[in-house]
């Protein structure tokens, strides 16, 4: 009897310790749900994993260490979880016989806290979510599912674009309602066109795009320059649609300035965003900026100055990303053509930044030939 | 000027597949082989029947054809040269496979797909044709991608 009284003081002090993430199945022999998150997790931008420990005991507790195991696991990679799970086993056999139900709840939120970041690759590119300094993350929040913030963009945009919705037009009907509540926004944009997260399939958030709201538009108007995204934007539809836009964005602007590049320092919540950049040049690394063919200054385009130095600093410093912004005007026969002409050898304008790619050093002005996708 | 993406794919695209073939080479799926060559936007994937299904020790060839929007839009993926005898594979080498049209993810991978296509052949009780392989491919005649096709999936099992 003594020891089932002890054992039930000990439910009792797990559940003055987690409060509502702790619930009580059994009182003895203990079977417990204990939700984890990381300490940090006041912060939801900043909580990339979570889980639920199950503990359950039988009736020789605590001559018999519980049954341990991890359910509803996100953000967690199989080998980490199964990492927390034996570790976990090990203390609790090591407290056999004495009081362990807390002690095993707190080595499990260290764990979770230590493992707190996005694990993996981005579902887009394949590339690893965290690089030095190079990307922001995006997580969706049903499923904590996390991806480069740029290439979810791009694909959100093109499955918008494949619904034969235009992005700008949604963008300027949600701004004429003059609604400072971007979530509120999302959830109207959402219901237009319920997008699916591509891993899961678990339909997308409000919360979700909100956390990238500045950035869901940046394209339009003056800002197309970040969206590395050229068969979008320059598209014949795509010129005719930003001319268009251009001169709404104008009468906007004339009546109060509504949209403002600085609309790219609001990136919350959702948006974690990387240790601040260190100049390359700095860090003698592979990523000297020397190693990139950037165009000359004479093949600059006007537009590509003005972005540069209107528009770069505000994404620097919100966004802590290494940009290099330009852009350059190339033929086919690789002269810099004058303006205007369209057809096959139709002067492209092509946008970038610098993407250093484990080790191998690749320049990003690399041409590409319009080809034709398979369907042409 | 550097030119390494291949004709016909964007920046983006060449980059992934670059990323897919690496880790194809370090981690292949069972009951394949990417046939080696220089495109990058056409692979051609060598498939092998697995063990104790009707398809035991029989050698097929898949053709995957990546579109300038690679991963955004899926790859078009058939069977060439003799196509196997499956209820869901035309005489044409066309596959009716929801995630190759309607389903299609960009985080899916060639190594994914493989693997889906792979599990279709190994759950097959008969080597037949589709019942409409013929109006279908007659159809086709003109060259013309299954992604083209308006598929109906109403089989989940085989
Ligand atoms: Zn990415
Ligand atoms: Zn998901």
């Amino acid at each position: 009897m003594m020891v089932e009284e002890e054992t039930e003081q000990e439910v009792d002090a797990a559940i003055s310790v987690y409060g509502a993430d702790c619930t009580v199945i059994c009182r003895f022999p203990p079977h417990l749900l204990v939700r984890l998150q990381p300490r940090t997790a006041n912060d939801v931008s900043q909580q990339f994993v979570e889980a639920v420990l199950m503990i359950q005991a039988n009736s020789k507790y605590p001559e018999e260490p519980p049954m341990l195991e991890l359910k509803d696991t996100k953000g967690l990679e199989d080998a980490k979880a199964t990492r927390i799970l034996s570790d976990l086993r090990d203390l609790a056999s090591d407290l056999a016989s004495n009081p362990m139900l807390v002690a095993i709840c707190e080595k499990a939120l260290d764990s979770i806290t230590e493992m707190n970041q996005p694990d993996g690759n981005c579902c887009f590119c394949i590339e690893p979510l965290v690089m030095e300094n190079k990307f922001t993350i995006m997580k969706l929040i049903s499923c904590f599912h996390c991806f480069h913030s740029e290439c979810f963009i791009r694909w959100w945009r093109w499955m918008l674009q494949g619904r034969g919705l235009d992005v700008s037009d949604l963008f300027l009907a949600l701004q004429l309602e003059e609604d400072k509540d971007s979530v509120a926004s999302c959830e109207k944009l959402l219901e237009q066109t319920e997008v699916n997260c591509p891993v899961c399939r678990k339909a997308i958030h409000p919360h979700d795009l909100a956390s990238v709201w500045g950035a869901l538009f940046v394209d339009n108007g003056q800002e197309d320059e970040i969206v590395p995204d050229a068969e979008v934007i320059f598209s014949k539809s795509e010129r005719e649609r930003k001319a268009k836009f251009d001169t709404l964005f104008k009468v906007q602007q004339d009546r109060g300035g509504i949209v403002e590049p600085k609309k790219l320092e609001v990136i919350v919540p959702g948006m974690f965003v990387s240790v601040p950049s260190t100049r390359a040049t700095e860090s003698g690394s592979g990523l000297a900026t020397a190693s990139f063919e950037l165009p000359e200054s004479s093949s600059l385009s006007a537009s590509a100055v003005e972005c540069e130095s209107s528009q770069q600093d505000n994404i620097l410093l919100s966004q802590g990303r290494q940009h290099v912004l330009g852009a350059e005007t190339i033929s086919d026969n690789g002269r810099i053509p004058k303006s205007g002409g369209r057809g096959l050898n139709q002067p492209r304008v092509r946008y970038g930044r610098q993407v250093n790619r484990g080790g191998t050093r690749r320049g990003n002005w690399v041409r590409r030939d319009r080809g034709t996708g398979l369907n042409e | 000027m550097s030119s390494s993406s291949p004709k016909g794919l964007s920046r983006i695209a060449a980059n992934r597949l670059h990323k897919e073939l690496k880790e194809w080479q370090m981690n292949p799926p069972a009951g394949f082989k990417h046939k080696v060559s220089d495109n990058l936007q056409r692979w051609i994937v060598e498939v092998n029947g697995a063990p104790n299904t009707l398809y035991e020790n029989e050698t097929y060839y898949l053709q995957v054809d990546f579109p300038e929007n690679y991963p955004m839009e899926a790859p078009q993926v058939i069977f060439t040269h003799n196509p196997p005898l499956h209820p869901h594979i035309y005489s044409n080498g066309h596959i009716c496979l929801d995630i190759l049209y309607d389903s299609w993810s960009p985080a899916m991978t060639v190594s994914s797909i493989c693997i889906s296509i792979l599990s279709m052949l190994s759950s097959s009780t008969e080597k037949a044709r589709p019942v409409d392989n013929d109006r279908y491919v007659r159809n086709c005649r003109n060259g013309k991608s299954p992604k083209e096709t308006r598929w109906w999936f109403h089989d989940d099992k085989v």
